[in-house]
C-alpha cells in the first residue's frame, strides 16, 4: 500500500477520478480494499451522535434570541445596501461571536443605563487603534478567522449595540464617549482589592460560584458591574491594555471574561468573579496573573 | 405561517424579510450538521457545544447579507467550521486547571456506569484519534466527509489548490484508518501523530476561512 494508492482509492470514494482511474481501482483488489478502508472512516465519521434535545433546543433558542435582538432595519436587511460584503460582513460574524446572547444579556440590557453607553465609547476608542494594528498585521494573522479579521470593526458594532443604538454604529463613538464618560466615572463603582478579604463573600464551591455570579447579574441596578469585550483586538494587546480603565481588576482576556462580577472568596482564596457571555460562564480568578481558578455554567 | 416543505433559498427569503418562524426551520434544517461538523473539529462534547453556539449566532447575525452565492448549507458550515477552529484555539490559549491522576477520580456512584460509556468505544476512540490528527487535515477531512464540501468547495473555503484538498483529505482519511486499526496494517511511520507540541497546529498555508 502506499501514498498513491491511497490518494486514487480517496479520489475514487469521492468520485474524483477518470475512466481509466476507475477500471484500475476496480480491478485492483488491493485499491478495492482501500477504498472501503477510507469509506470505513467516512461513515464513522458521518455518524455523530446529536446532542441532547435540551442542548439543541437551547442553542437554537439562543440564537433566534439573537436574531430578536437586531435590529429590525438590519434583521430585513435593510442596511445590506451600504454594508459591503468581505471585511465588514466577517465584523459582524465577529460581532456575534463575541457576544454570545444569553437570558444574562437579556437582563442586562433591560437594565442597561447610560454607564453602558459610556463602557462602549470607551470601548471604541480603544478599539480604534486596535483596527489599524489589525490592518496592518492582517495578512500575518495565520490563525485568525474571519470572526477576527474583523474584530476590531465588531467591538464597535457591539460597543455600540450594547450603548442601545446599533443602527448608527458608524457615527456612535464620538457622541457616545462626549455623553458618557463622565458616567463612567460616577457610575462603576470601585469594588474592594482582591486582597482584602473581610466583608467579601465566600463562596465553598461551585454552587455558590454560580450563585454568586448570577445573583450580581440579576441586581436591578447594573452600576457595579464593570463591561468590556473580551477580545478586544485579538493576542496582540496585553491584558493590562485591555483591563478596564475604572476597575482595579482585570478583564483577562484570555479567560474570556466580559464582565467583572466583583471580587469574592473562593475556598480561602481571594479572587474576582467574572462573566463570560457568550459561553455563560461565571469564572473566579486571582487578578494578578489572571490564572483562572474555578468555572462554572451559569444557571 | 411558513409551509415546511419550502427550500433553503424561500426560507432564507422569508427569515430576511423579518419571519422568524423561517428562520427557525432553517436553522434546525442545518442543525444536525452543523453541530455534527463542530463535534468532529472541535472535539470535546463542550466545545462544539460551544463552537455550534457560536456558529448558529454567526449565521442568524449575518443572515440579512447573506447574499446567495453559495448555498445556506455551505455558507452554514463555514461558518460552523470557523467557530470550531476558533474554539479549538482558545482551548489551546486556556491554561489547564488541574492534573488530575487517576487515583484522584472520584468512586463512581452509579456501578452501570461504566458499562454505560463502555459501549461506546468507538466514538471515544475516534475522537482521540481526530485528536491526533493535525488540524489542517482533520479540517479538510471533515468538510468532506462531514459537512459534505466538494474539493472546489474545500479548495476555496481554505485558499488553497485542488491538488492540497486532495492531498490532505487522502492523508487524513488514511492516518484515521491507520490509527483506528481499520483494514490492512499500515507503514507506521505514515501515523502523522506529530506529539503534543505540534497537534492541532494549522499548517503556514492555512488561513481562516471566508465564511462571505
Amino acid at each position: 500500500m502506499n501514498d498513491d494508492l491511497t490518494l486514487l482509492a480517496s479520489s475514487y470514494l469521492d468520485g474524483d477520478v477518470t475512466a481509466d482511474e476507475r477500471a484500475l481501482v476496480e480491478t485492483d483488489p488491493d485499491a478495492l480494499a482501500e477504498v472501503e478502508r477510507l469509506r470505513s472512516v467516512r461513515a464513522l465519521l458521518g455518524d455523530v451522535e446529536p446532542p441532547a434535545i435540551s442542548v439543541r433546543e437551547a442553542q437554537l433558542a439562543a440564537a433566534l434570541d439573537a436574531w430578536d435582538r437586531l435590529p429590525e432595519a438590519e434583521r430585513t436587511g435593510a442596511r445590506r445596501d451600504r454594508t459591503p460584503l468581505g471585511i465588514d460582513a466577517a465584523a459582524a460574524a465577529g460581532a456575534a461571536s463575541v457576544t454570545a446572547p444569553t437570558p444574562l444579556n437579556n437582563r442586562r440590557r433591560q437594565t442597561s443605563t447610560r454607564w453602558l453607553t459610556g463602557a462602549a465609547a470607551a470601548m471604541v476608542l480603544v478599539l480604534a487603534g486596535g483596527v489599524a494594528l489589525q490592518l496592518g498585521s492582517a495578512d500575518d494573522s495565520d490563525s485568525s478567522s474571519d470572526a477576527g479579521s474583523g474584530a476590531a470593526d465588531s467591538e464597535a458594532f457591539i460597543a455600540t449595540e450594547r450603548a442601545g443604538n446599533p443602527a448608527d454604529a458608524q457615527q456612535a463613538p464620538a457622541a457616545a464617549t462626549d455623553d458618557a464618560v463622565g458616567e463612567l466615572d460616577t457610575g462603576v463603582a470601585d469594588p474592594p482589592p482582591p486582597g482584602e478579604n473581610s466583608g467579601l463573600d465566600q463562596l465553598d464551591d461551585l454552587t455558590d460560584l454560580a450563585d454568586f455570579a448570577s445573583a450580581a447579574v440579576k441586581a436591578p441596578t447594573a452600576p457595579d458591574v464593570a463591561t468590556a469585550t473580551s477580545e478586544t483586538g485579538g493576542d496582540d494587546l496585553t491584558e493590562a491594555e485591555t483591563s478596564s480603565a475604572d476597575t482595579e481588576f482585570p478583564l483577562c482576556p484570555r479567560l474570556g471574561i466580559d464582565l467583572i462580577v466583583g471580587p469574592a472568596v473562593y475556598v480561602d482564596e481571594p479572587v474576582v468573579v467574572g462573566i463570560d457571555e457568550g459561553r455563560n460562564l461565571a469564572i473566579a480568578y486571582e487578578a494578578a496573573t489572571c490564572t483562572e481558578v474555578a468555572r462554572v455554567r451559569l444557571p | 405561517m411558513v409551509p415546511r416543505h419550502l427550500d433553503d433559498a424561500a426560507l432564507i427569503a422569508a427569515a430576511q424579510g423579518g419571519d422568524r418562524f423561517a428562520l427557525d426551520q432553517l436553522l434546525r434544517r442545518h442543525y444536525d450538521r452543523i453541530h455534527a461538523v463542530c463535534r468532529r473539529i472541535a472535539g470535546s462534547t463542550r466545545d462544539a457545544d460551544d463552537a455550534c453556539q457560536e456558529a448558529l449566532i454567526k449565521i442568524v447575525r449575518s443572515l440579512p447579507r447573506f447574499d446567495g452565492r453559495s448555498s445556506f448549507g455551505t455558507w452554514a458550515y463555514r461558518i460552523a467550521t470557523n467557530a470550531s477552529l476558533d474554539e479549538l484555539r482558545k482551548r489551546q490559549r486556556r491554561p489547564a486547571l488541574h492534573v488530575v491522576d487517576e487515583d484522584d477520580r472520584p468512586e463512581t456512584v452509579d456501578p452501570t456506569a461504566d458499562l454505560y460509556t463502555e459501549s461506546f468505544p468507538d466514538q471515544l476512540v475516534l475522537d482521540d484519534a481526530l485528536e491526533r490528527l493535525p488540524e489542517d487535515l482533520r479540517v479538510a477531512v471533515v468538510m468532506r466527509d462531514v459537512a459534505d464540501f466538494d474539493y472546489a468547495e474545500i479548495a476555496d473555503a481554505l485558499d488553497i489548490p485542488l491538488g492540497t484538498v486532495k492531498s490532505r483529505i487522502s492523508r487524513g482519511r488514511a492516518a484515521l484508518a491507520s490509527d483506528l486499526r481499520l483494514g490492512p496494517a499500515r507503514d507506521p511511520d505514515h501515523r502523522p501523530d506529530p506529539g503534543p507540541d505540534q497537534r492541532n497546529q494549522p499548517t503556514s498555508d492555512e488561513r481562516p476561512i471566508d465564511s462571505t
